[in-house]
């Protein structure tokens, strides 16, 4: 399987606080990968690396075996598109003004959007079944639903690489459950995805392979059912973890609560 | 059925955006016609077909080359410039209640034309003085916030507070050592912003330039959206951020520069008519500035004819774009129960 992205012992730190440490990983074509850390630990920064919003201190960032930027905006733009954490936004755009942002790198700067850039944007919301939320503003439709736009709009930017920051962080118990499934049906048609999560379960549940990391470093990276270990999420969050099989529907996290009498029994 | 109703509401899309440059066109027209000198639009058509009596046609002439028109001409771009770089600002800064000043950029001019007025400088050294006052203060602003990197957009507002709180300290001391009975009144009423003294080269030649900056803007549309999502996204949807933010700032400082220069301190009109033409067209920034510009330079030009009609004596612009913002904007928070929209 060929690497989509490739870091090649990337270091990167804010001033003098260092927040990635020689750190190497390569996503694989087709793969979701869950990325894993406590707070702090340098998951945005990671991601903000592959997005080209900031440049290594030291290492490369590759894509599809080119420097990273080596890319334009535009031309990486149209690979790779962004999903940040659930927002909020100020000014009321409709469903549509948003998921047609995603033909913003395949325009010139002067040319006008077309009827049929209105229409890819149009089919990528029915895709995800938002279609009849075309002219309703995006700040009045529910968390769930904003996060679906998102990803109408990264369909519309023609995107095959999907970068997301901890995309279900926001969303109720359904709506994440939701989320994963978009994610793993488009994983089923192709399309590469990163995502963050504070979810270790999320990670079990959908993701092909799980990074762990802690303090800009990799603590562990594999298939998540070997990583997402009791030993592993005790490295990753200094909490003591039970995981409980549920047969063929994989495996779920039970943390164990200290100094806590519950109630029952 | 479906796409017969797309049509229709594109056929109506259409005809808003056919009435607001046609009713500015009426207003301009109308404009020509009103005054303490009464003259009727048919009075211009004899004249246009040359039968009017001479001496009566040079009256015309003088009136519309050396009085209305030069002020219908400055209404029209000033009101368009700064609409147009308010809602530029507001869609940059994520925050509606963004004002083309923000920067300082009223604040530097101001103090330029003072301090010009104070060194008893010509008529044409005091805009200059004006015009360059404005770049400066917003120079400073950046300046200020340049270790910090122009992409985060709180320090930049920062920067806009300080520079314009010095600017404005500085007016200040221009104005306590000004003659208290001959330039410091020159001061106050420049600074009321006025548009009784634009003349027609100025109008034209300024206006030129500040048509040209805001139709720069308007080309940005797009990338405002962008841009007020976040500069993550927007940089992920292929938008030059940095660039894009330098480029706004620098069309909005010298279209807002050139407003000082050719009337004085004209406030209000670039925090309003952004909100009144949200609500006729939404936020979309491809649709809303287009309609900032003509509805700014209505308004403008609305206000001005007021002015110089409605009141004994004539009132500056700049005051009556307060009086008549001010209620506009209360009544406008408590309509639609917020700013946001």
């Amino acid at each position: 399987m060929s690497a989509v992205f490739t870091l090649e012992r990337v270091s990167f730190g804010y001033r003098r606080r260092p927040v990635l440490q020689d750190l190497s990983l390569s996503l694989a074509e087709g793969q979701v990968t869950a990325l894993l850390g406590p707070n702090g630990s340098g998951k945005s920064t990671l991601i903000k690396l592959l997005l080209g919003i900031m440049r290594p201190s030291r290492g490369r960032v590759l894509f599809r075996g080119r420097a990273l930027a080596a890319y334009g905006r535009k031309e990486l733009a149209r690979h790779v598109a962004y999903l940040p954490q659930n927002h909020r936004p100020v000014f009321a755009y409709t469903v549509l003004d948003v998921a047609l942002l995603g033909r913003l790198p395949h325009k010139g700067f002067c040319a006008p959007f077309q009827p049929l850039d209105r229409q890819l944007a149009r089919n990528s919301l029915a895709q995800f079944g938002i279609e009849h939320l075309a002219d309703v503003p995006y700040t009045e439709i529910s968390g769930g639903e904003q996060q679906l736009t998102l990803l109408a709009r990264a369909l519309t930017q023609g995107a095959e690489v999907f970068i997301m920051d901890e995309p279900e962080s926001a969303l109720d118990f359904g709506n994440q459950v939701r989320l994963l499934e978009r994610v793993q049906a488009l994983a089923e048609r192709g399309y590469t995805f990163l995502f963050s999560t504070h979810s270790p379960d999320h990670a079990l549940r959908i993701a092909h392979r799980a990074v762990l990391i802690r303090n800009g470093r990799v603590l562990g990276d594999g298939v998540p059912a070997e990583v997402i270990d009791q030993e592993g999420l005790a490295k990753l969050y200094d909490v003591e973890v039970r995981l409980a099989a549920f047969g063929e529907d994989g495996r779920v996290c039970l943390p164990r609560l200290h100094g806590c009498v519950t109630s029952s029994q | 059925m479906l796409k017969l109703t797309y049509q229709i509401r594109q056929y109506a899309g259409l005809a808003r955006w056919l009435l607001l440059p046609g009713v500015l066109v009426a207003a301009v027209a109308a404009s020509l016609a009103v005054g303490s000198f009464h003259v009727s639009l048919a009075d211009y058509a004899n004249g246009l077909r040359g039968t009017l009596p001479a001496d009566r046609r040079a009256v015309l002439v003088n009136l519309l080359f050396a009085i209305r028109l030069p002020r219908i001409v400055a209404a029209v771009v000033i009101g368009a410039a700064l609409s147009t770089s308010g809602a530029a600002f507001q869609a940059l800064f994520v925050n509606p209640l963004v004002s083309p000043s923000l920067l300082g950029v009223l604040a530097g001019a101001s103090f330029g034309a003072a301090l010009g007025i104070l060194l008893s400088c010509s008529m044409v050294q005091i805009q200059a003085m004006a015009f360059l006052g404005g770049l400066l203060a917003v120079g400073l602003a950046l300046i200020l916030v340049r270790r910090r990197g122009l992409r985060s957009r709180v320090t930049l507002v920062l920067g806009g507070i300080i520079s314009g709180a010095f600017f404005t300290a500085l007016l200040s001391l221009v104005k306590y050592v000004a003659d208290p009975d001959n330039q410091l009144p020159s001061i106050v009423y420049f600074l009321m912003g006025s548009l009784a003294q634009v003349n027609l080269s100025m109008a034209l030649g300024a206006g030129a330039v500040m048509l040209v900056g805001t139709c720069g803007l308007l080309a940005y549309g797009r990338q405002l959206n962008a841009l007020s999502m976040g500069e993550e996204e927007a940089h992920c949807l292929g938008v030059n951020v940095e660039r894009t933010q330098l480029v706004i700032i620098g069309l909005a400082t010298l279209v807002g520069a050139l407003s000082v220069v050719v009337g004085g301190v004209i406030g209000w009109v670039g925090l309003i008519v952004p909100h009144l033409a949200r609500l006729v067209c939404g936020p979309n920034n491809s649709r809303l500035l287009p309609a900032s510009a003509l509805l700014g330079a209505l308004y403008l030009l609305v206000l001005d004819d007021i002015g110089r009609t409605v009141f004994p004596v004539e009132v500056p612009i700049g005051v009556l774009t307060a009086l008549f913002g001010i209620p506009c904007f209360a009544g406008l928070f408590r309509w639609s129960g917020s700013v946001w929209r």
